[in-house]
């Protein structure tokens, strides 16, 4: 499969064409190509990964697009704008990979602190600060100071913060980074239900398991280079092999499938059992267990502090 | 570009993230500690008008020292901070835009500064109705404080109109009859010649009577609290005094007496007699062997004249100080959004020292034309321009700063006027306070966020 050549269509939520970083020494020598030649567009209401090692150049095309570094060369938009656009800003929402929390203030206090850059009025700030503090599910421990905060409930206060603008423009740096199995799939779903409102999410991630369950399309980074682009199912699919799945068959009727696809295909035909994913896995079986713990009366004493740093 | 509320919002952040630190408490502490316990450690002549000048001086000197070098400090620390914590990104992925947080954290540090100067002077004015409560000061005492401490007296130094023309005149004559080397540029000569004339001016042989001319403001047969202050210095062995009889107009305001020399004296001036201009004069008996008497051509001699309450002229000192603070926070901020924490720091006091520095230099060095720079090799006659030129630009640049009432004008019972306050606020706030916010402003705006640490 050949990479996507990029499109332009007017309506990319964000556009690089030709988008070059180079770092410099102190002396103005160049030092590092972080991003070279880079073109890419992220279309509305798409999940888009950028995907590549360390180094690769993914954190500095973040910070392209929000203005906090500037290109050598190159052109970027964002939502129509140049990224150091303070307007353009009204319409993102951004988690840095470590949260960057200010310690000394309450999950509320600091929704509340982001609320105001905003503009909202005080009600609508209020309504909005409680529908994230339950969806982050933080509304018991919004009044604790975010220093006391395991990196889970950092990360969950974080992406309540990215959302407190009810953003179009959603950009993730390792969104699921420090969150156990549960929160990793909750916020993959709040994430799958953001796209389905239309909203657009770029987001970084090592974890390519996660990537490849929501990602609509991606971009491969090495070096400071586009090494893949194009859909997640256009560069994952194997053209040339096919799967069929159905209900296990007793020996004899396995044998002459096996039989009439060997003759088919010329070639002998791998058979495996589908297993489902260690992730689905363990967010079942935790389910189970708390539907079996609800069923038991509340245990004396019992610890009610968890997720606590 | 500038949002109000946004900047209320980050100040509000430095404001919680003071509260919270350390730092917060210990600058409490050290102003607490300073105000309270200066006074009981300096020592001063033993009476009350002396522990109450230490009071009003030495305490809310320290307590404005302390608070500079924190605004200085804070100033730098800021966006160091934001930047290498990282909270600088979160912020500027919001609409806020970089003057926003600048001006934000201008607002947060200055306020808290003040509040915490406001904190001091009011604890100073406290221990000072308790240094002077009643048992303790005797009548006598509060009288005396009343006139010449606890008051607002406007500070009016001698005419002397032909000065300029005096100058002038000398210098032509000096060069005309080669007194002068050619190498001294007409600046200096004038500069010095000008001191040499106020001096000449200012010194009294014995049996001779000098006059000095004060233009009075508004009525001046109605001002009734006027004091001559004065103070003299003379070649004899200390302690010794001179007789003398101070006359206004022809009316002596005070029957010949023993004045003594190299420390300030004050003597009051009748009520109801002052004339606008008045024209006092001393006459110093003694052989006209005996060494003349010089009062000091700038503060040798002051007509003063009371003008205002304590209250409002101590209100008025805090609010210079209060100006300062906030020029000092916008200079740290200005450094603080190009360097990191530690360059940022040095460098501020770095160049705070060399502009006080060059004002010493200005002043005392540079006021005497033998002081160089026009002899030697044409290399360091070069570097001497280049010098001179450095010191006099620095000079100029930081004289308005540097000319504002301090505390001690204050706390010796002189006039801060509103205009005295006006034009702090116009220098410290408007000019220096905005030249560092534009600058630094704009340097933030350039810096690239995302490479810094």
């Amino acid at each position: 499969m050949q990479p996507e050549t990029m499109q332009n269509k007017p309506d990319a939520v964000i556009r690089a064409e030709g988008l070059t970083k180079v770092f410099k020494d102190f002396w103005g020598r160049p030092k590092v190509h972080a991003l070279d030649a880079v073109d890419f567009e992220v279309r509305p209401g798409e999940i888009f990964g950028l995907l590549g090692p360390n180094g690769a150049g993914k954190s500095t095309a973040i910070k392209l697009m929000l203005g906090l570094l500037y290109p050598t060369r190159g052109k970027l938009d964002v939502l129509g704008n140049s990224p150091r656009d303070v307007r353009t800003k009204e319409r993102i929402g951004y988690l840095p990979e470590e949260s960057h929390l200010y310690d000394y203030l309450t999950a509320r206090e600091t929704l509340t602190f982001y609320a105001r850059l905003f503009d909202m009025d005080n009600e609508t700030a209020r309504t909005r600060i409680d529908d994230l503090l339950q969806r982050a599910e933080l509304e018991e421990t919004g009044q604790r100071v975010v220093g006391e905060f395991s990196k889970g409930m950092r990360r969950r206060v974080g992406l309540a913060q990215a959302l407190v603008n009810n953003p179009d423009l959603l950009i993730l740096d390792e969104p699921t980074s420090g969150l156990d199995p549960i929160g990793c799939r909750q916020v993959k779903d709040l994430l799958t239900e953001l796209a389905r409102q239309g909203k657009t999410i770029l987001l970084c991630s090592h974890l390519l398991a996660d990537v490849e369950d929501i990602c609509d399309r991606i971009a491969i980074l090495y070096g400071g280079r586009i090494y893949a682009y194009g859909s997640m199912q256009g560069l994952l699919q194997q053209v040339h092999y096919s799967r069929v799945t159905f209900p296990e068959l007793a020996p004899p009727a396995m044998s002459k499938v096996l039989a009439q696809i060997r003759e088919a295909c010329g070639q002998e035909p791998e058979v495996d059992r589908p297993a489902q994913s260690l992730e689905q896995y363990f967010v079942d079986i935790v389910k189970q267990a708390q539907s079996a713990t609800d069923r038991l009366p509340p245990a004396v004493g019992a610890d009610d502090d968890a997720g606590t740093s | 570009m500038l949002e109000l509320r946004n900047i209320r919002v980050i100040a509000g952040l430095a404001w919680r993230d003071a509260l919270r630190s350390r730092l917060f408490v210990t600058l409490i502490l050290l102003t607490l500690t300073g105000s309270i316990g200066l006074p009981l450690i300096v020592e001063g002549d033993g009476t009350i008008p002396g522990k109450v000048h230490i009071l009003l001086y030495y305490s809310l000197s320290y307590a404005v020292s302390i608070l500079a070098i924190a605004a200085i400090w804070c100033g730098c620390a800021a966006i160091p901070r934001e930047i290498a914590s990282r909270h600088i990104h979160l912020l500027l992925s919001k609409p806020v835009h970089p003057a926003t947080i600048w001006c934000g954290h201008w607002l947060g540090i200055s306020s808290m500064c003040v509040v915490l100067l406001g904190l001091s002077g009011a604890i100073v004015y406290a221990t000072l109705l308790w240094t002077i409560r009643p048992g303790v000061a005797s009548p006598a005492d509060l009288e005396l404080l009343e006139h010449e401490v606890l008051t607002g007296r406007r500070v009016i130094g001698p005419l002397d109109e032909d000065l300029e023309r005096r100058t002038h005149e000398e210098l032509a004559a000096r060069r005309a009859t080669g007194q002068l080397n050619d190498a001294i540029s007409d600046g200096e000569a004038l500069r010095t010649l000008r001191k040499h004339l106020q001096r000449r001016r200012s010194t009294v042989g014995p049996g001779q009577q000098t006059h000095w001319s004060f233009l009075v403001p508004g009525h001046a047969e109605q001002h009734e609290n006027v004091s001559l202050r004065f103070q003299f210095s003379i070649s004899r062995p200390r302690g010794q005094a001179v007789i003398g009889t101070w006359r206004l107009g022809s009316t002596p305001i005070e029957p010949a007496r023993e004045y003594y020399p190299n420390l300030p004296q004050e003597i009051r001036v009748p009520a109801g007699v002052l004339t606008s201009p008045a024209e006092i004069s001393f006459e110093l008996e003694g052989n006209p062997d005996d060494p003349s008497i010089l009062f000091d051509p700038d503060t040798g001699i002051e007509l003063l004249i009371r003008e205002s309450g304590f209250v409002p002229n101590y209100l008025r000192s805090l609010l210079v100080a209060a100006c300062l603070l906030v020029a000092l926070t916008a200079f740290g901020l200005a450094a603080g959004g190009l360097l990191s924490l530690p360059t940022a720091t040095f460098a501020t006091f770095a160049v705070l020292t060399a502009c006080l520095l060059a004002h010493y230099i200005g002043t005392d060095y540079w006021a005497t034309p033998e002081s160089g720079n026009n002899a030697g090799s044409p290399l360091i006659r070069v570097f001497g321009h280049v010098t001179d030129s450095i010191v006099t630009l620095v000079n100029r640049l930081t004289r308005p700063a540097i000319q504002q009432p301090g505390m001690r004008p204050m706390a010796d019972g002189e006039l801060i006027s509103w205009e005295q306050v006006a034009h702090a606020a116009l220098n410290y706030v408007v000019i220096y306070g905005g030249a560092f916010a534009l600058a630094g402003i704009w340097l933030f705006r350039r810096r690239e966020i995302g490479t810094a640490s």
